[in-house]
């Protein structure tokens, strides 16, 4: 059996009791990959999109979002309108991407699994919104990006979607190729609060 | 003490005398308490020598309080935290601060390059133009080392700095800046409306002109329930030591939080300045005014400072600057600071340039025993390390007066920098003489001194109103109370114009302090012609210090216009730019440093690559496996290895870095048609083909390989330095050329691990590793492609060769990248598969002839890499008529070909010039080699190059000469298809 390698496993597993204390001794954040998410992207074709809709709703359950930074969860499906006719289905049930390709007729919508092209990291704790502030170009005020809104943006000279899933946690989807990088990047700027490391099921 | 000079009063002030701190001063300990600048402290152990100055050496001291200093700098710190041109005045002191005064050698206190006083008349503006240019040519270069010791302030270093800096991104409703009486004011009224704000003072105290007035009247009380009053607002930001020092469009300010008082201790992550990029819905400035000083002889020495300066040292600092002050002036507020200088028992005459003064103000100086010479000015000071009298005109007669400190103010000017950055000119105000905001965007405003107003409590009154708009700017509603006054009478601002300095009877005129720039400079400037403002600074370097003119810029216009016969805003001011006081590069550098400074890009299969023997190594934006210890011990010896082993057995290759895009939609076959000069519209599922594309300028931009999984999806591939301008290309074409094409990319790079087995026994691994799956000639052709499931992953597979041999490319979803790789090595090992890197990668290429990077560099086309017949000559494609431009169709072009070595023990080196074996080496050559690789085929040195005329050269010997070696070698022209010219090896 095929075994799956995380781009930032090394990195999780280095350092000694996973993690490191701040310059006030404790840990005030959490950083943890989140594995096992599949991510697909649709794009709908524009001369037949009312058809594509009509085909996503029945095989999804529900319609595509129409709001351009909330996410719209159904069920298992957490689904991203990440720009015109562009959409993300992020999901921890394995076949989603499979299924998607299978009923979802290609002459209508370009359907692309993506799941390996993106690592999942959340970043948890009081001090989580100063920590991605010091590199994330969005205003963080909890009414402004509220519980349940994401935003495309720029960490570090790359592209990232952020995303509020609660008061005092952000998930962020790095491109796999930079997460190290990202990684090394995130922990550099949580260095004086302390954080710690570890891995979990998304 | 009882000399002359500055000494500590015993009680007031705002310093803490419970917390006592230790500092020292080029090695010697002094004390000081908290609260005070450095130099503060330094004033009251009563040193008055603050540094040397510029160009003449001249013992100079503390001028002002505050950032307008020209003086008094320092080198702060020590080792790699040593920080140079640090005002002494802005220094918050702290236990333990290390101190050195500047441009003195030895010392400041014994200075040998006084010397230079004594050459002032040849040190004049611009003396550098006009000396040391001879005897002869090149004689400057004699001279420019001693000049260059000689010259700068403080030293720069060359060893790193261990502190940390940080930046943060940060978002307001209304950004204040500046909390003084006015930036308080606007605060508290956005603030009550809910707005969220931010207000900014470079200061460690917030007070603005208020922290200079006396620590225990009305107005400190005023200041503290305003204090109290934000405190409370939750929405509310104060951010103290933290200076705007630009604005930028889109409401963008810099600012820049100082913690170098909190000693910060990188170890732990804490930051020693943090860089805030701010964006506000709406800005107020409230950023005070500076005092400028009187300009007459010998207005230098130490002991000559500002007038409001010595206020502040006497209230905040409890130090008074001397025993017997005189103030010259021409205006009021220079009156409030002799009657505070007074108060506390300092002996006062006040020497005031007009005629007849607020009989409040006369009355007042009566009884605080004050003197006063009405319509009198200064002429010159006396005194060398410490100012003794002063030389005044009163009514008519010349008068000596002594003194051992002389505050002078010829009024105070906005700080109108900020405000202009982004191009809105000030404007002349000759009531004040003084230049305000010529205006403001639709969400900014200016309240207080920083507007021009300087009289009364308008500052407090304009700072309301500005902070009730600025929170309607951004849509609250922050209700209609009135401003809260401060429960003490207002001050007077009468003024009379300055009198322009005449060129003084002794000593000389100081115009710009930092610059040693005289008033004799600025009139001689004039009279060789450098008229304008411009170049008037320029040329007498007038307000181009580390103070940026902040005390000299407006003395400077006055003394121009006048010589022009000009009024001041006809002769015009110079243009703000950022910063407003100057920041370290530490802080715009940030976290960006060291292995932090870009983002490094990894393949998915990295960590192998790192546990198994490669040596990395950065390729544009990724880290590469560069070559295997296994193969050898150098890379030399490895790549030649590798080699050998591919065209003898079966090799691994990492391609993951390669650009992959995903082509989907009802016009994909069309849009690839489009973008590749050859025909892709019929291309069939389960084919790939080798495709170029061009740019507009029919220049190539990149070539790959298309391959059809299915009916509507395409996989393209690119190399990997042109994949993201290939995918911003292709979106560039989609979104502007033919938005009616219905087409959808996306980058794939990071989806899929890509590896490349190649090698005679690679069918034989493909077959060991995933058996269960065809891959015979018939079934998997070649360029035929495929998608498979192994283990219910998907795995792509396509039949193509990079390296000349048998050679497929597998992908799999990057998860599971380095899965895939293992079992490869892992089943195939009986064949002897190995690993192969980037060098061994790029150079098996080059024995078949295959064009790559270093081929294509946006200078060649199509026909130069003999790739011409793939151009349709049915269908349109980019680049096709720019392609057909005469010049490009020249068939004396340097076009592509192969050159081997024929002098065995040298070698070929890329970017060699090639010339014609018998001609003269002058120019450009013929040509030159792009890409070089020890041949394990031909066991010589081969290369690719471009050359005069191309293939219709085979056989001719050339010279191939790298001139920064020295060396020539001898080669000759041959196709550049080395080997298997008829391609036996990729259909078997």
């Amino acid at each position: 059996m095929f075994e799956a390698h995380s781009a930032i496993q090394t990195l999780l597993a280095r350092g000694a009791r996973g993690g490191r204390d701040g310059a006030n001794g404790g840990r005030a954040l959490r950083i943890i990959e989140r594995r096992g998410f599949t991510l697909t992207q649709l794009v709908l074709h524009r001369r037949s999109r009312d058809a594509g809709l009509a085909s996503v709703r029945s095989a999804l359950g529900c319609d595509l979002p129409t709001a351009v930074d909330s996410v719209a969860v159904t069920g298992d499906l957490r689904l991203y309108r990440t720009g015109p006719e562009h959409y993300w289905v992020v999901s921890s049930e394995p076949t989603t991407p499979a299924r998607l390709e299978g009923t979802l007729p290609g002459e209508l919508i370009a359907v692309t699994p993506l799941s390996s092209s993106r690592v999942c990291v959340s970043v948890t704790g009081a001090k989580a919104g100063a920590v991605l502030a010091t590199g994330i170009p969005v205003d963080l005020h909890p009414a402004v990006f509220r519980v349940g809104q994401f935003a495309q943006s720029g960490l570090h000279h790359t592209g990232v979607l952020l995303e509020r899933r609660a008061e005092e946690r952000y998930d962020l989807f790095f491109l796999r190729t930079f997460a190290a990088t990202l990684h090394d990047w995130l922990t550099d700027a949580a260095l004086v609060h302390g954080y710690d490391l570890g891995s979990e099921a998304y | 003490m009882s000399g002359p000079g500055p000494y500590r009063l015993p009680a007031g002030g705002r310093i803490d005398r419970t917390r006592p701190l230790a500092f020292t001063l080029e090695g010697r300990q002094l004390g000081g308490y908290a609260g005070d600048t450095l130099a503060s402290a330094l004033l009251g152990n009563g040193l008055t020598l603050a540094g040397r100055s510029f160009k003449y050496h001249r013992p100079r001291g503390f001028i002002a309080a505050g950032v307008e200093e020209p003086n008094g700098l320092f080198t702060l710190g020590s080792g790699g935290r040593a920080t140079p041109n640090v005002p002494g005045t802005v220094v918050e002191l702290f236990d333990g601060l290390v101190a050195a005064r500047q441009n003195g050698s030895p010392s400041v206190d014994f200075d040998v390059m006084a010397v230079n006083s004594l050459l002032a008349p040849v040190l004049g503006a611009g003396f550098y133009y006009k000396t040391f240019m001879g005897p002869r040519r090149g004689s400057w270069m004699f001279y420019e080392p001693f000049i260059r010791r000689a010259a700068g302030l403080g030293r720069a270093l060359h060893i790193a700095d261990p502190d940390r800096y940080e930046t943060r991104h940060a978002y307001a409703d209304v950004l204040v800046v500046g909390a003084g009486p006015a930036g308080l004011a606007a605060a508290c009224a956005a603030g009550r409306g809910g707005a969220r704000v931010v207000l900014v003072d470079q200061d460690s105290e917030a007070g603005g002109s208020q922290l200079g007035e006396a620590a225990d009247g009305p107005e400190e009380a005023w200041r503290r329930e305003r204090l109290a009053e934000l405190a409370a607002m939750p929405g509310v930001e104060l951010l103290l030591r933290t200076t705007a020092f630009g604005l930028y469009d889109g409401n963008t300010v810099g600012l820049i939080e100082r913690r170098d008082a909190h000693q910060p201790d990188p170890a732990r992550g804490e930051a020693r300045e943090v860089l805030i990029t701010l964006r506000a819905k709406a800005i107020v400035f409230a950023t005070g005014a500076i005092e400028r000083p009187l300009v007459f002889g010998d207005n230098d020495r130490p002991g000559v400072v500002l007038a409001g300066a010595a206020q502040t040292y006497l209230e905040r600092y409890a130090v008074a600057l001397g025993r017997q002050a005189v103030v010259a002036t021409n205006n009021d507020r220079a009156w409030y600071s002799a009657l505070s200088l007074a108060e506390k028992g300092v002996g006062v005459t006040v020497v005031e340039q007009r005629a007849t003064v607020d009989s409040q103000l006369l009355a007042r100086a009566e009884s605080a025993r004050v003197a006063v010479l009405l319509g009198s000015r200064p002429l010159y000071a006396i005194g060398a390390r410490q100012v003794e009298a002063v030389v005044v005109e009163a009514a008519g007669k010349e008068l000596r007066l002594g003194c051992d400190v002389l505050g002078s103010s010829a009024g105070w000017a906005p700080v109108v920098h900020l405000s202009s950055h982004t191009g809105i000119r000030p404007v002349y105000r000759a009531d004040i003489d003084a230049f305000v905001p010529g205006g403001h965007a639709a969400t900014h405003c200016s309240a207080g001194a920083a507007n021009g107003s300087l009289s009364g409590w308008d500052a407090v009154t304009e700072g309301h109103e500005a902070g009730l708009r600025a929170a309607r700017i951004a849509g609250h509603e922050p209700g209609t109370r009135t401003a809260v006054l401060p429960d003490s009478p207002a001050r007077t601002y009468a003024f009379e114009t300055a009198r322009i300095p005449e060129l003084p009877r002794r000593g000389k005129a100081f115009v710009d302090f930092q610059g040693d720039v005289t008033l004799k400079d600025v009139h001689g400037a004039h009279q060789e012609g450098y008229v304008s403002v411009e170049h008037l600074k320029r040329y007498t370097t007038l307000g181009m210090g580390t103070d940026q003119g902040k005390t000299s810029n407006v003395n400077a216009v006055g003394v121009m216009a006048s010589l022009r016969h000009l009024s001041v805003p006809e002769a015009g001011t110079t243009t703000f730019r950022p910063p407003y006081t100057p920041i370290t590069v530490g802080a715009l550098a940030g976290r960006s440093v060291g292995h932090h400074f870009r983002p490094i890009r990894r393949s998915p299969l990295h960590d192998w690559h790192v546990a198994n023997g490669a040596t990395m190594i950065e390729a544009g934006p990724w880290l590469r496996a560069w070559w295997y210890a296994w193969a050898g011990s150098t890379i030399e010896k490895a790549y030649v290895e590798e080699m050998r082993h591919v065209r003898s057995a079966v090799g691994i290759a990492d391609v993951s870095t390669l650009g992959k895009i995903d082509v989907q939609g009802p016009d994909a076959a069309e849009f690839l048609n489009r973008v590749y000069v050859n025909g892709f519209a019929k291309l069939p599922v389960g084919k790939a083909r080798y495709g170029v594309m061009l740019n507009d300028d029919a220049t190539v931009l990149d070539d790959g390989t298309t391959a059809r999984f299915d009916d509507t999806r395409y996989f393209m591939t690119t190399t990997t330095a042109q994949a993201a301008e290939v995918m911003s290309h292709l979106e560039f074409l989609l979104q502007t050329a033919w938005p009616e094409l219905d087409v959808a990319v996306t980058s794939l790079t990071d989806q899929w691990a890509g590896m490349s087995v190649a090698g005679p026994r690679s069918r034989q691994a493909l077959e060991l590793a995933l058996p269960g799956h065809d891959f015979t000639d018939a079934a998997l052709p070649h360029m035929g492609c495929r998608q498979i499931e192994v283990d219910g992953i998907p795995l792509r597979v396509l039949r193509l060769s990079f390296s000349g041999e048998l050679a497929y490319e597998l992908y799999a979803p990057a998860d599971y990248g380095i899965a895939l790789w293992t079992r490869l090595l892992g089943s195939a090992a009986p064949l002897g598969i190995r690993p192969y890197g980037l060098e061994s990668l790029a150079s098996l290429r080059i024995e078949k002839g295959h064009a790559a990077g270093l081929e294509l560099d946006h200078r060649t086309t199509l026909d130069d890499l003999g790739l011409g017949k793939m151009a349709s000559r049915e269908k349109a494609f980019v680049g096709r008529e720019l392609r057909l431009r005469p010049a490009l169709q020249d068939p004396e072009r340097w076009s592509l070909v192969g050159l081997e070595c024929l002098e065995s023990g040298k070698r070929l080196r890329g970017g060699s010039i090639l010339f014609a074996a018998v001609e003269p080496q002058k120019g450009h050559g013929r040509g030159y080699i792009t890409s070089v690789t020890w041949s394990v085929e031909l066991q010589k040195y081969i290369a690719l190059g471009l050359y005069d005329g191309g293939l219709k050269n085979v056989g001719q010997e050339v010279v191939c000469a790298f001139p920064l070696k020295g060396e020539q070698v001898r080669a000759r022209v041959v196709s550049p298809v080395f080997l298997d010219a008829k391609g036996e090896r990729l259909h078997v």
